[in-house]
Parts: C-alpha cells; sequence; structure tokens
C-alpha cells in the first residue's frame, strides 16, 4: 500500500512539473492575458491550447482534444513573450553597438542578422520573459545598415523571424569617426582610392546625404558600388525606415522626411518625443520609446549643458500615438518588463503598458500575425508569471518559444503565501497578509513578505483563511490495530514510514501532526511522540521522538495513585541525578580544562609482565585455530598471565607485526574478552571460551561476525616474563557518560522538565492526586487526560498550569444536559486540546472541534485547541502549532473561518510541499 | 655530413649554414641516393587503407608508382628487395590544411585570391622536415583562416630543393571564410565576402561587353546593340586570359578549377558559407574547415553533405550558462554519426603527441569511430578532398608509392616510423635522421673521470675568454647531453617516432 501511494505521489510530482512538454498541451492558469486586438484582454482562469508550436484556442473552459496534457497553474498568469523592439544585446559574444568598423557614411551593405548567433543560448533573457527582439547593425553611421527580428531560443533554422526588417538610419550621429582612409600601397590590384566623404553631420547635411544616396541608388552610374547596390535594392523592396532620434527636432525631420519619401518607418529613441507627440501622433509615425534612466546604476549625469537631454518616466504620460516600449538606454533587454510597469505607475492603463512590450512592437515590427498576442494561429511564445507581469514582485515561472518549453526557472525553495486572514496563533491574525516559506520553514509573516526570485506565488484570495496545520493531541495513526500496551522504552516511530493512504487521509483534513501513543496505557508509562502526517521520509516526519510519557490513573484507588507511579518516578530520578552529575563533572572538566589546568598526555605503558606459577591459566599455550574463513586449521601459541580475574597476554606464534594486548576475564571457568588491536574501525575481536578440562581452553574468536574456533593446551606453566606496550592512553579525568537507559529516558526529559507527563485521570480524586504527585511532588509538566471532570479543580489546574486533553467525545450528557467539556474548561482559562484516540479516524477531528463550537466553545479556541495549545502543552511550539518565523510550513488554507462558516480544506500543506 | 653537426668547430655562419644544408640538401641527398627503378617491400603488414590488410604481404615498386601489392607478388631479379618483415606499411599520411610551410600565415589583406602560396614556400622550413619526421608525405600548404578570400594553394611533397621540386599539384584551391577575420565582425566579413562575388559579376560583365565589341571589330561590323545585351552576348566569348588574376581566381571556383575550402570557426558561420557556396555554384566543390564550436550545426553540415577538416583540439566544452556545468563532445564522433567524411589536422604545436596524424587518428577510435574510418581520415579522406584520390592515400596499383613503415600498428603509441618512402624512394630512414640520431643516447658514455677533466678543462677554456676555438673543443670532447645542441628537434623525441 505504501509502495503504491509512492509511484502514485511521484506520478504526481512528474506532471506537476513536467520535463518533457508534448507537441500538443492545454495550459489551465489563473490568468491569462492575451493583449490581442481583439476579444478580451484579460481572461480568469482560462485555458490556453497550443497544437504543434501554434495557438489553438484560448479561453474559459475551452474544450480540449482527448490525449491533449492539461498543465494547471491555478496561481499563475499567461502572458505573450515580450518583445524588444530595440536591444542593445549582444547578438554575438562581442557587443554589437559601438561598433565602428567600416567608415562608409551610408552603409545599406550591412546586415545585422549576420551578427545574429542562432546557436546561441539566450536563458538569460527569456528568464525575463523577452522571447524576440529586433537587432540593428550599430549606431554610429548615417545609414548602418539592414536591420532584422529574430526569436531569442528554437530551432537555429527557425529563430530568424525577418531577415532583413528595416534600413537603419541614425539622426544625430554627431562624432563620426575620421574619414581619412589610408591606400594600401598601390598595385596592379589596389587602385588609389580617394578618401571617402566626409559625413554630413548638420541636420540639413543629414536629410540632404540620405536623399542623394538614395537617388544615386535608383540611378547607377555603372560604377561597382556594393553599399549603393544594396541601397538601391532595400529601397525598391520597400523596406521601411527605422530612424533612430532622440530630439524633438530630429524626430520632426525624420517625420516630414518619411511624408516626404512616402515610405513607411519609425523613430527609435524618441527621448524627446514626448514635446511633439501631437505631430508624431498626428502623422502616424509609431514610436519606439527607450527610457534614458537606469534602473540598475546611477550612472549618467545630465549636467547643465544645452545638449543634454533629461527625460523621466513621467514623459510617458503625455505620448499619445503608437508607442512601444524599449529598454532603458544602454541597459538590457531583460529591463523591459519594468519600463512597461514605470509606465502603468505614470498613469497608462493596464492595457496601453501590456499592449506596449507585445502587441505594439509586434505590429511596428510588421511580425504582428506572428507573435505577440494570444490568439488562434499566433506562434506559441508564451511566459508564465509567478503573478500579475505589472506587478514588480513577480517573476517568470516559465518560457516556451513556438510550443517548446525553452526556459523554466529553477525550482524555487520559496513559497509565497497570500490570504485574506493568516491565523497565525491566538496571539496574532494578520489581515491581507503574506507568508513566506523557504525550505519548509515560515521565514516571514506580515502584511507584505520579501519576494526572492523565483518565488512560488499563492494567490489564495481575499477570502482565504490560513491556519496552522491541526494537531491531534492522542492519536494511534500508523499502529495498525496494534494494541499492545506501550512501556517506555519502545520508541514510537520505528512504526512509521514513508506517508500511506491512511496518513494522506488525515493530511487531507488539515491534521499535520499527530500526538503519537499507543492504544493500551499502564501504569509505567509509555512513550508519546510527536509526528506528521506527510513528509518525504521518515525523518522529516519526526518532531520529537519523546515528546511526552503517558500514563493511567484512571480506576485506581486514589489513596495509592502516589506511590503506584513514586517507584518509576524515583528511578528515574536517580537516573536523572547520574546524568546531572555526569554533566556537571564535565562542566568542572571542560571549564579545567579551558583554563589549561588539565594535562591530557599521551602514556604508553610499558610493562613487564611475568606469569605466576599455581593458576590455571598462566603460562604459554599451544594450539590450533580452525574454522570460519580458514581454509585449514592454524598453529599458534600465545603466552598469557592471570592477575586476579584478568588475564592479559598476547600472540607468539604466529609472530603478529601489530602491537596487540589480548584482554580476558576469568569468571569460573568462563574466560571473555578481547584482543586490542588496530582494525582500522572493525573493533576488537572478541574471544569466548572455557577451560574444559585443566590446562585446556576452547572457545571462539570472533570479529564483524566471522568467527573461529579454537581449541588451546598449556604446554609451559613456568613463568613467562614479556613486555606488553599497552596502547597509548590519553591520560585524563575526563568523566564518562552513565550508560543510557531506554526505559528511563522518558522518565529522564520528564524530570528534566522538557516533556509533560499525560496521565489519564478522570474523577476529581484522580486528577487531584495526580496533580499532587507529579506537580507538587516532582514539579513536572502535566496534561491530565480525559480530564472530563477537569472543571471540578478548573482553579487548581489553572493555578498549577496543567492542560487538559478533552475526551474524545467532547460534547457528553450531564444530569439530562449536554456539557460540553471543551467550552466549560476553555472558558476557565485551561489550555485544552482534541484528541482523536484513533488511526485515521483523527481525519474527523475538525468535525468534532466544529461540533464543539456549535455547542458553545468559541470559534478561536476550538481552532487554539487543535493547533497552538496542544503544541505549547507538549512543548513543540518551536515546531509546529503557530505559523510564527521558524516554525515549520505546516498549514492549512480555508475559504473563510473553518470553524464560523464550515467551509472546506482548500489546500493542505506539510513542511512547505502541498499535499497532493 | 652528419658528423659536421656534431662537430661544432664552426662559426655560427657556418653553423647557420649546416642547418640550412641539413634542411636543404641532406634529406633530399639521402633519398635520392636510394633511388633503385624497382623496389620491392617485402615480408610487411600492408595496411592498404582502401582495402583489407595484407598479412606478409610484398608491395613492388617501379619508377615511383605501386606496380604489385599482394602474398603472392614475386619480386623481379632486378629488384631491389629491401626486408619489411616484422614492420606494417601503411600510405603516406596527408596534412589537409597547412600555413606552416609559409613564411607568413595570411596577407594583411582581405580579399587576396591573387595571390600564390608558391612564392612563400620555404622548403627549409623545418615544419617540412618535421612532417616528413611523422611519416607525413603530402602537405597542402594553404594560407590561413585570418582572411575573406585567400589565395591559392598547392600539394607539395615535404622534399625538395625548390618549390617547384616539391610541388604535387598547383593552384588546388582557395581559402574562404565566413568566420570575422582579426579586427572584422561579422557584418563586415559577410559584406566583403558577397561584395566580392558581386564586384566579380560586374567585372565579368565589363569584359563580356568589351569582348563583344572587340570581336565586332574584328569581324568589322557595326555595334547594333545596347550594352545590357552585348554583356550577354559577349559573356561566351570572355576567355582566361582576359581576367586578371583576382577574378580568374575567383572564376575558377565557380568554373570548378578550384575548390573552395570554406573556414566556418563557429556554428553562426555554417549557414552563410552554405549560402554563398550554393548561391557562387561551388558547393560541390567545397571543403568546410571547421571549428570545434561548428559542431552545434551539425544538422546543417549533414545537409550540405560536403568533406570536414576536424579543428586540431577535436573536443568541445560547452558551458551552461545557467548552471556553469560544462560537457564534453567528441567532434570527430559527432561528424562521423552524421555520417560525413572528414579529415584530422597534427597539432602544430611541437610539444604535444597531437601532432602525430596516426595519433589523433587513435584518439578517434578511442572515442569509438571504427579503425577503418580512422585510418582514411589521416589518409584517403585528406586525398580525395585535394582531388587526388586516385593517386594518394592508400596502397594501391597504380598509385604515387608514398609508403610509411611503422615498426609497429601506426595505431599503437610505441610504434615508431622507421622508413618513409616518397615516389618510391627512400625520403627518410631514422637510423640515418641526424636529429633523432642526436637525442638518442649513444652506446657508449665515458665514466666520470673524463668528464671531470673537461668541465675543467672548459672552465679554464672560458676562463681564458678564447673565442670560438678552444671553448668548442672542449665542448665537442663532452658526449652530448639528450636534446643538447639541436633545440629545433622534435623535444621527447625518445618518447616518439
Amino acid at each position: 500500500m505504501r509502495l503504491l501511494f509512492t509511484v502514485w505521489a511521484t506520478l504526481a510530482c512528474l506532471t506537476a512539473a513536467p520535463a518533457v512538454w508534448a507537441d500538443s498541451f492545454a495550459l489551465r492558469v489563473g490568468r491569462v492575458i492575451t493583449a490581442a486586438s481583439e476579444g478580451p484582454f484579460e481572461i480568469e482562469d482560462a485555458t490556453v491550447l497550443v497544437v504543434d508550436g501554434k495557438i489553438a484556442g484560448v479561453g474559459k473552459g475551452l474544450v480540449i482534444p482527448p490525449g491533449v496534457p492539461v498543465h494547471h497553474y491555478p496561481d499563475a498568469v499567461l502572458m505573450p513573450g515580450l518583445i524588444a523592439a530595440d536591444t542593445n544585446l549582444g547578438v554575438t559574444p562581442r557587443s554589437l553597438r559601438g561598433s565602428s568598423i567600416g567608415d562608409e557614411s551610408m552603409a545599406a551593405g550591412y546586415r545585422a542578422v549576420d551578427q545574429f548567433d542562432r546557436y546561441a543560448d539566450f536563458r538569460a533573457y527569456l528568464k525575463h520573459g523577452v522571447t524576440t527582439i529586433h537587432i540593428d547593425p550599430g549606431a554610429h553611421r548615417l545609414l548602418t545598415g539592414q536591420g532584422a527580428v529574430v526569436s531569442l531560443a528554437g530551432p537555429a533554422a527557425e529563430r530568424v523571424l525577418v531577415p532583413s526588417s528595416d534600413l537603419s538610419v541614425n539622426l544625430g550621429v554627431h562624432n563620426p569617426p575620421t574619414d581619412l582612409e589610408f591606400s594600401f600601397p598601390a598595385s596592379s590590384e589596389v587602385e588609389i582610392e580617394a578618401p571617402s566623404r566626409q559625413r554630413p553631420t548638420s541636420r540639413l547635411g543629414q536629410f540632404l546625404g540620405l536623399t542623394e544616396s538614395i537617388d544615386a541608388a535608383s540611378n547607377p552610374d555603372g560604377k561597382f558600388d556594393f553599399h549603393r547596390n544594396a541601397l538601391g535594392q532595400a529601397w525598391r523592396a520597400g523596406l521601411p525606415l527605422r530612424i533612430e532620434a532622440d530630439r524633438g527636432a530630429d524626430l520632426l525631420g525624420a517625420a516630414t522626411f518619411l511624408r516626404e519619401k512616402k515610405r513607411r518607418g519609425y523613430v527609435v529613441g524618441g527621448a524627446e518625443s514626448h514635446l511633439v507627440a501631437s505631430t508624431l501622433a498626428r502623422q502616424g509615425v509609431p514610436v519606439v520609446y527607450r527610457p534614458r534612466r537606469s534602473f540598475t546604476t546611477p550612472t549618467t549625469d545630465v549636467g547643465t549643458s544645452d545638449a543634454s537631454i533629461d527625460t523621466s518616466f513621467a514623459d510617458l504620460k503625455s505620448l499619445t500615438g503608437r508607442v512601444a516600449l524599449a529598454p532603458p538606454h544602454g541597459e538590457s533587454a531583460t529591463r523591459l518588463r519594468l519600463t512597461a510597469l514605470m509606465a502603468h505607475g505614470a498613469g497608462w492603463d493596464r492595457e496601453r503598458a501590456i499592449s506596449a512590450i507585445t502587441r505594439a512592437p509586434a505590429s511596428i515590427l510588421g511580425i504582428e500575425q506572428q507573435v505577440g498576442s494570444i490568439a488562434s494561429g499566433r506562434r506559441a511564445d508564451l511566459v508564465l508569471w509567478t503573478g500579475d507581469p505589472l506587478e514588480v514582485s513577480s517573476h517568470v515561472i516559465q518560457v516556451f518559444v513556438a510550443g517548446r518549453s525553452e526556459y523554466q526557472a529553477p525550482t524555487s525553495t520559496s513559497t509565497i503565501v497570500r490570504a485574506g486572514t493568516i491565523w497565525v496563533s491566538p496571539d496574532q491574525q494578520i489581515e491581507d497578509g503574506e507568508l513566506l516559506i523557504e525550505d519548509g520553514r515560515v521565514v516571514a509573516v506580515g502584511r507584505s513578505v520579501p519576494h526572492p526570485p523565483g518565488a512560488r506565488v499563492i494567490d489564495a484570495g481575499s477570502d482565504a483563511f490560513v491556519s496552522p496545520g491541526f494537531i491531534d493531541a492522542r492519536g494511534h495513526l500508523g499502529l495498525a490495530g496494534d494494541r499492545t500496551p506501550g512501556t517506555p522504552d519502545v520508541d514510537l516511530t520505528l512504526a512509521l514510514g514513508v506517508p500511506d493512504v491512511t496518513d494522506a487521509r488525515v493530511l487531507r483534513a488539515g491534521v499535520t501532526t499527530v500526538m503519537l501513543t499507543h492504544y493500551g496505557l499502564g501504569t509505567r508509562g509509555a512513550r508519546v511522540a510527536a509526528v506528521k502526517t506527510g513528509g518525504d521520509a521518515r525523518d522529516d516526519r519526526v518532531i520529537a521522538a519523546i515528546a511526552g510519557i503517558t500514563m493511567t490513573a484512571a480506576g485506581q484507588d486514589p489513596i495509592g495513585i502516589q506511590s503506584v507511579f513514586a517507584r518509576e518516578l524515583e528511578r528515574g530520578k536517580k537516573y536523572l541525578a547520574s546524568w546531572q552529575k555526569y554533566e556537571k563533572d564535565l562542566a568542572a572538566f571542560l571549564e579545567k580544562e579551558k583554563k589549561g589546568e588539565v594535562k591530557e598526555e599521551k602514556v604508553v605503558e610499558e610493562e613487564v609482565i611475568k606469569t605466576a606459577q599455581n593458576d590455571p591459566i598462566s603460562g604459554v599455550w599451544e594450539g590450533t585455530v580452525s574454522g570460519g574463513p580458514l581454509e585449514e586449521p592454524q598453529t599458534g601459541s600465545m603466552s598469557l598471565s592471570l592477575k586476579g580475574s584478568r588475564i592479559e597476554g598476547r600472540v607468539i606464534k604466529p609472530q603478529i607485526p601489530l602491537e596487540h594486548l589480548i584482554v580476558l576475564t576469568l569468571s569460573g571457568k568462563q574466560v571473555t574478552g578481547h584482543v586490542e588491536v588496530e582494525t582500522d574501525g572493525m573493533g576488537y575481536p572478541q574471544i569466548e571460551a572455557e577451560l574444559t578440562d585443566d590446562d585446556e581452553l576452547e572457545g571462539t574468536v570472533s570479529l564483524m561476525g566471522v568467527a573461529v574456533q579454537f581449541v588451546a593446551k598449556r604446554v609451559d606453566k613456568t613463568p613467562v616474563a614479556f613486555k606488553v606496550e599497552k596502547r597509548s592512553r590519553v591520560k585524563s579525568n575526563r568523566p564518562q557518560p552513565p550508560k543510557i537507559s531506554p526505559s528511563l529516558e522518558p522518565y529522564r526529559l520528564l524530570l528534566e522538565k522538557k516533556i509533560p507527563a499525560v496521565v489519564d485521570a478522570r474523577t476529581p480524586a484522580e486528577i487531584r492526586e495526580v496533580v499532587a504527585l507529579f506537580v507538587d511532588r516532582y514539579k513536572v509538566p502535566l496534561i491530565i487526560l480525559n480530564g472530563n471532570s477537569a472543571e471540578v479543580h478548573g482553579d487548581l489546574l489553572r493555578e498549577k498550569k496543567v492542560s487538559v486533553i478533552l475526551p474524545r467525545t467532547v460534547v457528553t450528557t450531564r444530569r439530562n444536559e449536554p456539557y460540553n467539556a471543551g467550552a466549560a474548561l476553555s472558558r476557565l482559562g485551561l489550555r485544552v486540546g482534541f484528541q482523536s484516540d484513533a488511526e485515521d479516524g483523527a481525519r474527523d477531528l475538525p468535525l468534532t472541534a466544529l461540533y464543539a463550537v456549535e455547542q458553545g466553545m468559541s470559534p478561536d479556541d476550538a481552532l487554539a485547541a487543535l493547533t497552538t495549545h496542544v503544541a505549547r502543552m507538549f512543548k513543540i511550539d518551536d515546531r509546529v502549532g503557530s505559523l510564527e518565523p521558524g516554525r515549520d510550513a505546516d498549514l492549512v488554507i480555508f475559504r473563510g473561518h473553518p470553524f464560523r462558516r464550515g467551509t472546506q480544506v482548500l489546500r493542505v500543506f506539510v513542511g512547505g510541499e502541498e499535499a497532493k | 655530413m652528419q658528423s659536421s653537426i656534431k662537430d661544432s668547430t664552426l662559426n655560427s655562419m657556418q653553423f647557420r649554414a649546416v642547418i640550412v644544408m641539413i634542411a636543404v640538401l641532406v634529406l633530399p641527398a639521402v633519398a635520392l641516393a636510394g633511388s633503385p627503378a624497382k623496389l620491392a617491400l617485402t615480408g610487411a603488414r600492408i595496411i592498404t587503407v582502401s582495402g583489407d590488410d595484407i598479412r606478409n604481404g610484398t608491395v613492388l615498386i617501379e619508377n615511383g608508382k605501386i606496380t604489385a601489392v599482394g602474398r603472392d607478388v614475386s619480386v623481379p631479379y632486378d629488384a631491389m628487395e629491401v626486408d619489411c618483415s616484422g614492420k606494417v606499411l601503411f600510405p603516406g599520411m596527408i596534412d589537409p590544411h597547412s600555413a606552416r610551410g609559409l613564411d607568413v600565415a595570411n596577407e594583411s589583406r582581405d580579399v587576396t585570391p591573387y595571390v600564390d602560396v608558391y612564392d612563400a614556400i620555404d622548403p627549409s622550413r623545418v615544419y617540412f622536415e618535421e612532417s616528413l619526421r611523422r611519416g607525413v608525405t603530402s602537405v597542402h600548404v594553404m594560407v590561413s583562416n585570418n582572411c575573406v578570400v585567400g589565395g591559392k594553394s598547392r600539394v607539395v611533397r615535404p622534399i625538395g630543393r625548390t618549390p617547384d621540386d616539391m610541388t604535387v599539384r598547383a593552384e588546388v584551391g582557395l581559402k574562404l571564410s565566413t568566420s570575422p577575420k582579426g579586427g572584422y565582425d561579422r557584418m563586415l566579413q559577410l559584406q566583403s565576402l558577397r561584395s566580392t562575388f558581386s564586384e566579380l559579376d560586374h567585372y565579368l560583365e565589363r569584359v563580356a561587353e568589351r569582348r563583344y565589341e572587340e570581336k565586332l571589330k574584328e569581324d568589322d561590323k557595326p555595334l547594333t546593340v545596347g550594352p545590357e545585351e552585348a554583356r550577354k552576348r559577349g559573356k561566351e566569348l570572355v576567355r582566361d586570359e582576359d581576367l586578371d588574376d583576382t577574378h580568374r581566381a575567383l572564376d575558377g571556383l565557380r568554373k570548378g578549377r578550384l575548390s573552395a575550402w570554406i573556414h566556418a570557426g563557429s556554428a553562426m558561420d555554417v549557414r552563410p558559407a552554405v549560402d554563398i557556396a550554393t548561391k557562387q555554384g561551388f558547393l560541390d566543390d567545397s571543403v568546410f574547415v571547421i571549428g570545434v564550436d561548428t559542431v552545434r550545426a551539425i544538422g546543417e553540415l549533414k545537409a550540405a553533405k560536403r568533406p570536414i577538416v576536424v579543428p586540431v583540439d577535436m573536443v568541445r566544452r560547452n558551458r551552461d550558462p545557467i548552471t556553469g556545468d560544462v560537457t564534453e563532445e567528441f567532434v570527430p564522433a559527432a561528424l562521423h554519426a552524421a555520417g560525413l567524411t572528414f579529415a584530422l589536422q597534427p597539432s602544430p604545436n611541437s610539444s604535444m603527441a597531437e601532432r602525430f596524424l596516426n595519433y589523433q587518428a587513435a584518439r578517434c577510435v578511442r572515442h569509438g569511430i571504427p579503425r577503418r574510418v580512422a585510418l582514411k581520415s589521416i589518409t584517403l579522406n585528406p586525398a580525395n578532398m585535394l582531388g587526388l584520390g586516385d593517386q594518394l592515400g592508400s596502397i594501391e596499383v597504380g598509385k604515387i608509392a608514398n609508403i610509411v613503415v611503422f615498426s609497429a600498428d601506426p595505431l599503437d603509441f610505441n610504434a615508431k616510423i622507421e622508413q618513409v618512402f616518397i615516389d618510391g624512394i627512400l625520403a627518410y630512414e631514422r637510423s640515418r635522421d641526424p636529429r633523432i640520431q642526436d637525442l638518442l643516447p649513444k652506446p657508449k658514455v665515458e665514466a666520470l673521470a673524463p668528464t671531470e677533466e673537461s668541465t675543467e678543462e672548459g672552465a679554464k677554456s672560458e676562463s681564458e675568454g678564447d673565442a670560438d676555438g678552444k671553448k668548442s673543443e672542449a665542448k665537442s670532447s663532452e658526449t652530448p647531453p639528450k636534446g643538447d645542441g639541436t633545440p629545433n628537434a622534435p623535444a621527447g623525441g625518445g618518447s616518439g617516432q
């Protein structure tokens, strides 16, 4: 069953983050921004169908053909790939702009597409949503050549959308390079050429120069001139003019020039276009606006010179005509979205700001029918965002170019949950708040939290209610019906595996933690383990292997209760005392060591040992070793000596090259011990032997599960003197820890006040005695289990800070009246918790709480009794029970307060991972 | 002559003269000395490359051509028999593309189809001597890649006193490059290439027009058509001699007289290369000279189906821009998988094993390319690319007798090149190679005493401050240590062939 679940869970994960995308697929997202000129601009909860790289349909409730996979991103926003109508992108490793190769003033023969590496990896741009760009041949000549429009991903053969998109004209290039051309020494092959003509620099000269060139190209004179021929071809082909101009006068000149030449075209740069906006709009000259401000570094000083241009994003307000936005002057195309965002901030409406980086540039570049909007028939260039692209903190999740997944954000460990109410703890609730989850922990919670790059944003909505994961104060999940009574030495977490179906059932009800106990309770006590219902590995599931010690006082004679538990508690006290002594000694020792008072010296002891005569051991023993891995029996001899019951000796034959010492203990006829020898961490060979007769020894030597038998006879009783070089020891007085006793460990933790005692006490007398014993006498934390009549001692319990786990049936009938223990005890100010006393029956725990609320308990008290109070009474509130920073990201999202409207669980997260 | 190397009682002028003499005279002289009319190499394993290997076979050479190959070839009475038993005969290897025979690799001008490597081949370059030592019997000398259109290339033997002596075939091909020349970007590079051919069209039209008018004049006919028509009609009348060097060479590409060796150093350069070659009609006569990065455009290379000259490095290292992981790809393996033929190049770096073509072939085998393909890539493939597949590249009847005698299998790292035959003459013999002999330890090495003595003597003569004479004498009496005195000899020669 567990295996099956694992497989299912793995498959579920795979479909959530598909590595391979089919040719046809559908994307269902929280919102689609179509940016289309017809139909809705934005659609909530819509689906986009992609077939063979093209968009085949978009809308709400789209019919998906059978077999087409649907990928659902309920929190994401989908928009068309961004188009940068102007870039300074280094289309080859070396940057293009500012290239000053060739010193012709008119060089229509240069083609920007030649520089474009169709094999390059442009994921750095895709990462910011940019899928299509315009590349120009530089801005250093009056006429630099022909621009191109290219895709930043996809097969090399498909990357160039328009190889020759325009003729690139640059007005206001006031600083031309020198025009002196030094001829190669003349030869039969190289004629002496006149230096090329000075480039026009005045406005008048620029337009005159352009007109002259165009006229000359249209009427060739028979001399070969490559660039003139290229200009002629381009002009005849009707290539639009792309006029780079910033000054208002140049912009007006450009508009006039276009009109006079009856030529399509647009202006780029346009720093002062807000000054001449009405003229440009009237004459229908589109603007590719490039802000002259920097997002990355405050670099450019404007100064006081007349020649400098100062612009601000606020200027965008007055731009009225067709405008596409470009990345800021000198900045990477990755900042394209930010310019749209700033335009929106300057007063553009959403539709215009988004269109200015999608449909508008597509239309200006003449590729509107291919890209720039999400509509049937367009190429599937799609960008999936974590949230609204006009929100600064949004990030790209995935980018598709022609239906192929070309970029996928690295799986971020950060998740942000946004909700109308975040119920952090009984003491803190946040309205319209955010919660940041990293590495499975709540990192921040508040009205707004940091948005790390790539973070997934779950916008649960304004009516969503986020609460900490519920805790079952006593359950048996995973015991699979095992009703063996518990003992204090049994580690319950050994019963855990990867979560199975029963775990998932409980988890989906919102119960993320179970205080796991055995079914049966005794008087010796049994462990309580705090475990989670979800998690990938067993270690992830265990919050605390010993979170409490539970026992029953129910049905005991109240007079004898104290003595019943006192025995184990006394043993525990002694055990604790031994540890405390050790800790004290150790602390004292460490303090000394720190001061340098402890001298640790390595002592190699050498001592001469003489064997005595009249004992059953001392002397030389000869014998054979056989069995185990030995193919043939081996003979050898050893010398042993007896001192009291301690035997020391060494092997004489065969000679062992290692320093070794046989250390044995004689007890009766039994001889046990080991050989102290360096074995690289495999431990010492263990010897177990028996004196079978006078001077005869028989036994085994074993190491790492391999054993050999030996039989030896004493051949010489005369004392043999030999030196034993003892292993070097660190001579120090470092205290040794006491032996760990599994059954007393829970008591030690209890007496150290690290865990509570959970005692089943039902009658007022039982409760009184239990409190007297645990709280008054031993001063340990106490939880009364099934404390149905705890109300009687309400004041006592509150005073002694004793918590209560309510009986599984919270509302009972008392004197023919319904009695709600939860309501009653909460009202008294006691900390209470709900228990399931079941396995996957814990899934009904929220209903129990709901019923308790219906019967008079406050909704927030019920929520606290399922979360914070239980965590606090078991002292695991540093991990679970609230959503304060540092706690595990175990949370449940409801549509509204769960105990006000009876709303259902929407989503459950354990350790930051969503439960499926 | 050999003794003159060791005997270094020479002044520097004389020493330089000796070096030149060794390079120019000694080796060819050695070769020419043993050139009988008929030669039989017997008892060897013959790797024919074109067919199966022959064990214990004989190669019969008459007048520089192979006349018989096989097991049962009877040796004529008048043939000089060379016992090659235990040896391996391999076709002379071919360096498909090298500028190292030239004094300068490239012109500084970008378009120079009018130059010919003939004018720049320096027969005394150590490169030729090294090629011979490494079993390379044909070198395609061509300008390097730093150009737009380079000069005319030729295939030469690494022996001979003059470029004419050395030449196997002149005017083989022209180098073109779609990767930018130094200081150029791709826009300028490709503009320059397009402009070159567009100007050629323009030039040819003018010549045609002139020729048509001349023809009319000769025939005393009046000119009745406009220039457009004249250009069309005169097209057939254009003769090669009417063109200047530049345009004749460029036109030679279109006419198939010259093959185009197009350098595409990066993946993005393949498409323009294919486009230009297709448009100008010489795609079928072109060879692609690629860089390691070019293999990313394997689809376009596959579609173009052109033979390829593999870069020396042969391994492409690709760094993922996001993760930073580096992956390696073996270029010839990718070419082989795409069904393309290719030729390997030896490394110009004389301190690496890659300078041996047979080592380069062994690397291919190591990366999973079949042995037969790897061996062809250093023999028959380059021969075919050079249009010399009928004369070079394999041990077959009718081919030029360029044969390398290996001591073991050529792909064995311990194999030594013992003899090299070019045109059937013994061009190289390891046992008589002065540089190698100098590097190898001498059989007799004197004990400590004389060395001490000589050191003293040396110190004394130095203190006396006497000129060349005594000092050199003192040195010459020492046993020359390994590698001393021959700085140009291949380093580590003891470990190689």
